[in-house]
């Protein structure tokens, strides 16, 4: 491990098996009664991997946002570390520091995410706001700068760099912070093939360190890569799967009722089948004469 | 085409004025920020202060001189000149006249004859240019033309981070440096968004529709691109407060003041000394 890996290990503080999240009966609506999540509950431990499947709306993006802190349920607790998420937990020295330090969250858009003028600034950002002394923040930049080999990028406006280049300032912005729990929004989406690849061995690299990671994704490959637990919402809102990655993607029948897969019809041999399918590289392509 | 154009073009200007990290290699780039604002604000002050047009000519010269010796670059010096008699003419004009500023005629511009009035006012029977208009135009043009170029001096050789950075360190609000921050990076963005709302609304159309269509449109896009703009800034703000933002914007203190940097400021603090007293010994 590079000296500048040091900076992942921070999360290997967490225990292994320490209760993290505890979502109990959580309903969120969204203004104008529009329903974002019903009745979820489950729970995540230190060190997992685990997925958040769904189609588009079903509300992948919105648990993410409750377990950042950032919503709060309407109806129903969570529990984060112990301690209840309320506007006051959250925005409360010393939780609310504690919290934010603990807890990474990658953006779907990189644009929002990215809001500093270098791409040092961007990395110092978080560190500083923990309060961390100067010489600590500059130690945690330069480790991170070097993890990520973006040393080049440093005096860059994010604004300026490449999509998958921004992916990887987003992400080295929240690994600054040493969160040892990181949230990820439909990470690996809208990126080239290498890039994609980059991120899932990086993704392993800091599960490995004992970083728990939740990801939201409706792509299939990606989670098979990167999580070995799921967590399926439906197009009602509601959590309908908490298992196995595995097994998730072995039982078409619940891919297909929550529109994850779709049913397809082509010709063989002059004969019409109809059978569910999958546009990623992980294809089942056993047909049901 | 024009408007797809204007917007483009906006575009470009602003992420090449904006996001370039680096401004210039001269030695005015290297003076610190904060030396540099308060040097430059000097100046600045000088030039509301000097009233004979001999010292601001001399002023001038000076900036200009900065401006060549700080590598700013010839040509965009002269896309900001451009813009100085352009609009400080339209505004100056009225008082080169008779109208405003009594004196000697220098050039008649209309007869309108005796007794005219305007309003509660009366219109002297010849319009002319006077002498004493023209030393206030030009009074007026060499203050705006000095403190534009000392304003382009300081944009164009320092960091615009850096430049925030220097502010803030010198007492202006943390929040309202990040908000001018935020919104120099985020134009970028915006104009990005509206010509993408161009284009997709230029993609589905065939025939140019009637003025009142066009009208429509263009309030449609309007409320469409500061929906989207909500929309961005809530996902920052999510953004910052997932890394504990708290209201309260810190920043590394980077750079400190050396030797050169005092040299500079009390070089130019000392010039507007020396052209306030002999404009007042003139």
């Amino acid at each position: 491990m590079r000296p500048a890996q040091q900076n992942v290990k921070v999360c290997m503080e967490s225990r292994l098996n320490e209760l993290i999240y505890e979502v109990n009966g959580a309903d969120y609506w969204y203004p104008g009664n529009v329903a974002g999540l019903r009745g979820i509950a489950f729970s995540v431990r230190a060190g997992e991997r685990v997925a958040v499947l769904g189609a588009n709306a079903s509300g992948k993006s919105t648990l993410l946002h409750l377990l950042d802190g950032l919503y709060l349920p309407s109806r129903g607790d969570v529990f984060a570390f112990g301690t209840k998420l309320t506007w006051e937990s959250v925005e409360t020295p010393p939780f609310s520091r504690q919290f934010r330090q603990r807890v990474g969250f990658l953006f779907q858009n990189s644009d929002a995410q990215l809001f500093c003028a270098s791409v040092e600034d961007e990395l110092a950002f978080g560190p500083l706001q923990l309060r961390l002394p100067l010489e600590e923040v500059s130690t945690r930049v330069e480790d991170t700068l070097q993890l990520f080999g973006i040393e080049h990028l440093r005096e860059r406006s994010p604004q300026t760099l490449s999509g998958g280049e921004k992916k990887k300032v987003a992400l080295a912005s929240v690994v600054a912070c040493s969160p040892s729990v990181i949230l990820l929004d439909e990470a690996g989406a809208d990126l080239d093939p290498r890039t994609q690849q980059w991120l899932v061995e990086f993704l392993d690299l800091l599960h490995r360190s004992g970083i728990t990671l939740i990801s939201a994704s409706h792509d299939l490959s990606f989670v098979a890569e990167t999580a070995d637990r799921a967590l399926i919402l439906s197009e009602d809102h509601r959590l309908v799967y908490d298992g196995p990655v595995k097994d998730a993607l072995a039982d078409l029948d619940l891919l297909l009722s929550v529109n994850l897969i779709h049913a397809h019809s082509h010709a063989h041999d002059g004969e019409v089948h109809v059978h569910p399918h999958l546009h990623e590289a992980w294809h089942n392509h056993e047909h049901e004469r | 085409m024009a408007v797809r154009r204007a917007l483009a073009g906006l575009a470009e200007a602003l992420a090449g004025e904006l996001s370039s990290p680096a401004r210039s290699e001269s030695w005015l780039a290297r003076i610190e920020p904060r030396a540099k604002v308060l040097g430059i604000v000097a100046l600045i002050f000088g030039t509301s202060l000097l009233n004979d047009l001999l010292p601001l000519a001399a002023l001038s010269v000076a900036a200009v001189v900065l401006a060549l010796s700080g590598r700013t670059g010839l040509r965009r010096l002269a896309k900001v000149w451009l813009g100085v008699p352009l609009f400080s003419l339209a505004i100056i004009l009225p008082a080169m006249t008779n109208l405003v500023t009594q004196g000697s005629p220098v050039a008649v511009i209309c007869h309108i004859g005796p007794g005219a009035k305007l309003g509660p006012w009366s219109i002297p029977d010849t319009i002319a240019i006077t002498s004493s208009g023209l030393v206030v135009a030009g009074r007026f043009l060499l203050r705006v033309f000095a403190s534009v170029t000392l304003a382009f001096v300081l944009i164009a050789t320092t960091d615009h981070s850096a430049l925030l950075n220097g502010l803030r360190r010198l007492g202006m609000p943390r929040a309202f440096g990040m908000v001018l921050a935020m919104t120099q990076r985020y134009l970028a963005l915006l104009l990005r968004t509206a010509e993408e709302i161009h284009l997709a609304k230029l993609s589905r159309t065939i025939t140019a529709g009637s003025l009142r269509n066009e009208q429509r449109w263009v309030a449609a896009g309007i409320g469409s691109l500061f929906r989207r703009t909500h929309r961005l800034m809530q996902e920052v703000h999510d953004a910052m407060l997932s890394r504990g933002y708290d209201g309260d914007v810190r920043a590394t203190c980077k750079s400190r003041l050396r030797i050169s940097d005092g040299l500079w400021l009390a070089c130019a603090i000392a010039v507007t000394a020396a052209l306030i007293l002999s404009d007042r010994l003139l």
